[in-house]
């Protein structure tokens, strides 16, 4: 057991909401039910053996049906690596925001926000689309890294989509 | 001074000297002498966006120099006659060079700087990207080049002068000011 | 500096300063809406998107080799990293293995871009801190590099050079020499730079103890590249996890603990060293072979994901990438190091005077296109 009383502690954290755990000395790999996600993440962080304190990157994937989440971290003390894949179902996107754990993932669930409408619970900004949205103009509609999004071409060079030669 | 040249002999500069005691004095048509303090002294307003902004700093750095073209960069639109817009300018950042270009006093003039400036570039296929700058503000001079080379960017500015020079800076009022046609700068 | 730097004056005798998007010193076009209590920054929101181009939707439609041009545009101050990051993630994606030679001649290009892109920070960060004698100097040694590097790819900016496989050609005749030459006068005409800038007292004053981030911040916010190590977080992926060939070499990672401005401006000044040294070796060391592994002309690698990871000059520079088998990938997503840099700022801005939002916001060396993408 590479982790220690690491892989213990997200175990209870987690129970049976952990879908699969896999660590080794590389790193941890971990899915997880959204429910679970905040437990799991205390854990990651403060855990003794596990101090993922980094937070590396949050990747959404539209797959067409779900969204993947992948949030990946780094443990600075152990030099070790961990990734948390979260699924949401696509028409409904929604997980309890981690931006209170990691201050450095406040600005990647925007981001998963503005382009694939995943909604971050608990986010600072939550429920105020115009502020949540950090790339694409304020008034923008829709997510466009969505697999369903459909632009509209505005056909004013100030405003809206642009259409495409 | 540099008013010979193009359409002006040195027999008819001559013509316009006046001798006065202890020396002479020039006399030139007014236009043509604000033409010439103009095309001479064309502040540009800094306005890198992305790549092509780095090569615009490496045009004004040591090895190509843009100061000797009477050139130099002035952080305000209010104090700038001609605008580079260097990179892409996407559908966030339009209303925000409209706005500049409106406070920038005339006569004024646009360099659409590269590929992404003039017609998208590469990114014709995105759907945040003004397939260029010519949608929204007039644009005088078109410098090919994804970016383009110091080199070229020189070139297209002294394109710029070398129209400014034939335009007429004063015109009678109620008279239509014609912009001639835009100049494309190949690589 | 644009009409959208207004000034308004706010209920409670505060005051909101919009900077940019049009502003000689946000590297780009960045906005900063900073609220002012008299001559300190009470609360800061940077705006940013004002690049977005959905590149990495734009990625989704193109075959895997089409993808490299793009990176070039991402960190336009380091393009060879960039190209580095995506060919690993499509290489590791496809298994493509490349030969040894080729990496040696990836990593002598990226540490070249490298110092060029440290160079524009060292002649822009004095512009932004009010010195412009240092431009001029470095954009002097910035041009050699690029007169190195334009013979070898073609291109001053936009490389697009380090490709899936390897590298497309080998070095020109008489490249290694010139980069030995540039090398050892660069290391040579280091002392003049320290005179100009690092021992100068007002840059010094503006810089040391200004906009300092701990360590705890650092890890809390997803710092990396010199924004981690000026904090005293001993991080650097071509050591913690080395790719291509960096684990043969020898250098050193310099780490500053003060974590202020000041000490990731010498991060910078001492990484230019130790790139210099890791492109002594590599030019000493490197083997005879081929730059190129064939690829199939239609790439289509197996279903799957990659995920590339790269020490780019400004952090760590990430790439993953999903395969459903197509030539084109189901998803690419870049991790810029800029962009956990820039969210540090509300946080970092509180409390400052607002002639220290430059200083501090310089000091990170910021490239938005990479921000944006």
């Amino acid at each position: 057991m590479a982790l220690g009383a690491g892989e213990d502690a997200l175990k209870t954290a987690g129970g049976d909401r952990i879908e699969s755990l896999v660590a080794d000395e590389s790193g941890v790999r971990l899915k997880v039910t959204p429910s679970a996600l905040r437990s799991v993440c205390f854990v990651l962080r403060d855990h003794v053996d596990l101090k993922f304190g980094y937070p590396a990157d949050l990747c959404a994937t539209d797959t067409g049906t779900e969204i993947h989440l992948w949030y990946r971290l780094w443990s600075p003390e152990h030099n070790r690596r961990a990734i948390l894949d979260v699924v949401v179902p696509s028409d409904s996107p929604s997980v309890p925001t981690v931006s209170d754990i990691w201050p450095g993932f406040d600005w990647f669930e925007r981001e998963c926000f503005d382009m694939f409408g995943v909604r971050f619970e608990g986010h600072p900004r939550d429920g105020d689309p115009a502020r949540m949205r950090i790339l694409l103009p304020e008034d923008w509609t829709g997510h466009p890294f969505r697999k369903d999004y459909k632009p509209v071409f505005s056909g004013d060079p100030l405003h809206g989509p642009q259409e495409t030669n | 001074m540099g008013l010979t040249g193009k359409g002006v002999t040195q027999a008819e500069a001559d013509s316009w000297k006046v001798p006065v005691p202890g020396g002479s004095v020039l006399v030139a048509p007014a236009d043509r002498l604000a033409q010439w303090a103009r095309r001479n002294s064309l502040w540009s307003l800094t306005f890198g966006l992305s790549c092509c902004a780095i090569e615009m700093m490496a045009t004004a750095g040591p090895k190509y120099d843009l100061d000797r073209f009477g050139m130099f960069f002035r952080a305000t639109p209010r104090q700038a006659d001609v605008m580079i817009v260097a990179g892409w300018v996407s559908v966030k950042m339009a209303p925000f060079i409209r706005r500049l270009y409106d406070q920038m006093p005339e006569p004024k003039y646009v360099i659409a700087m590269g590929g992404c400036a003039s017609a998208g570039g590469p990114y014709r296929d995105s759907i945040t990207i003004v397939k260029g700058v010519d949608r929204f503000v007039p644009v005088d001079v078109y410098v090919y080049g994804c970016p383009p080379r110091p080199e070229n960017l020189i070139h297209g500015i002294l394109k710029l002068q070398e129209r400014i020079k034939a335009e007429r800076a004063m015109t009678r009022r109620g008279q239509p000011v014609v912009k001639a046609d835009p100049i494309v700068v190949e690589g | 500096m644009a009409e959208a730097q207004r000034m308004t004056a706010d209920a409670d005798g505060g005051m909101t300063v919009n900077l940019g998007p049009q502003h000689p010193s946000t590297h780009g076009v960045l906005r900063l809406m900073v609220q002012l209590d008299g001559e300190y920054v009470r609360s800061c929101e940077p705006v940013i998107g004002y690049l977005h181009r959905g590149l990495e939707k734009m990625f989704e439609a193109r075959p895997y080799r089409q993808l490299v041009p793009f990176t070039d545009r991402l960190d336009y101050l380091a393009s060879l990293n960039c190209n580095l990051a995506i060919s690993q993630a499509i290489e590791r994606l496809g298994s493509v293995s490349v030969p040894e030679r080729a990496q040696y001649i990836r990593v002598v290009l990226c540490e070249l871009n490298r110092l060029a892109s440290h160079l524009v920070f060292f002649g822009t960060y004095a512009q932004d801190i009010g010195a412009t004698t240092a431009f001029l100097y470095a954009f002097r040694e910035r041009e050699k590099i690029l007169d190195l590097l334009e013979a070898m790819t073609g291109a001053r900016l936009t490389y697009n050079w380090i490709r899936p496989g390897g590298v497309p050609a080998d070095f020109p005749d008489g490249f290694a020499e010139g980069v030995r030459a540039f090398v050892s006068a660069f290391v040579k005409e280091l002392p003049s730079y320290d005179n100009l800038l690092t021992n100068n007292p007002i840059f010094r004053m503006r810089t040391e103890g200004v906009g300092v981030v701990s360590r705890d911040a650092a890890i809390a916010f997803g710092a990396s590249g010199p924004m981690a190590r000026g904090s005293g977080l001993d991080f650097d992926l071509r050591k913690t996890e080395p790719y291509e060939i960096y684990e043969r070499l020898e250098f050193d990672v310099p780490v500053f603990n003060e974590g202020d401005c000041f000490a990731r401006y010498r991060v910078r000044m001492e990484e230019t060293v130790q790139s210099a040294r890791i492109i002594e070796q590599c030019l000493r060391d490197i083997p005879p072979g081929d730059t190129m592994t064939k690829m199939p002309k239609v790439f289509k690698p197996p279903v799957g994901d990659a995920y590339s990871r790269t020490e780019s000059p400004r952090g760590e520079l990430s790439v993953y990438m999903r395969s459903n088998g197509s030539p084109t990938p189901e998803r690419v997503h870049v991790r810029a190091p800029s962009f956990a840099h820039l969210s540090m700022l509300p946080c970092l801005l509180r409390g400052v005077k607002l002639a220290d939002v430059i200083a501090i916001l310089g000091s990170q060396d910021t490239v938005l296109g990479e921000v944006d993408r």
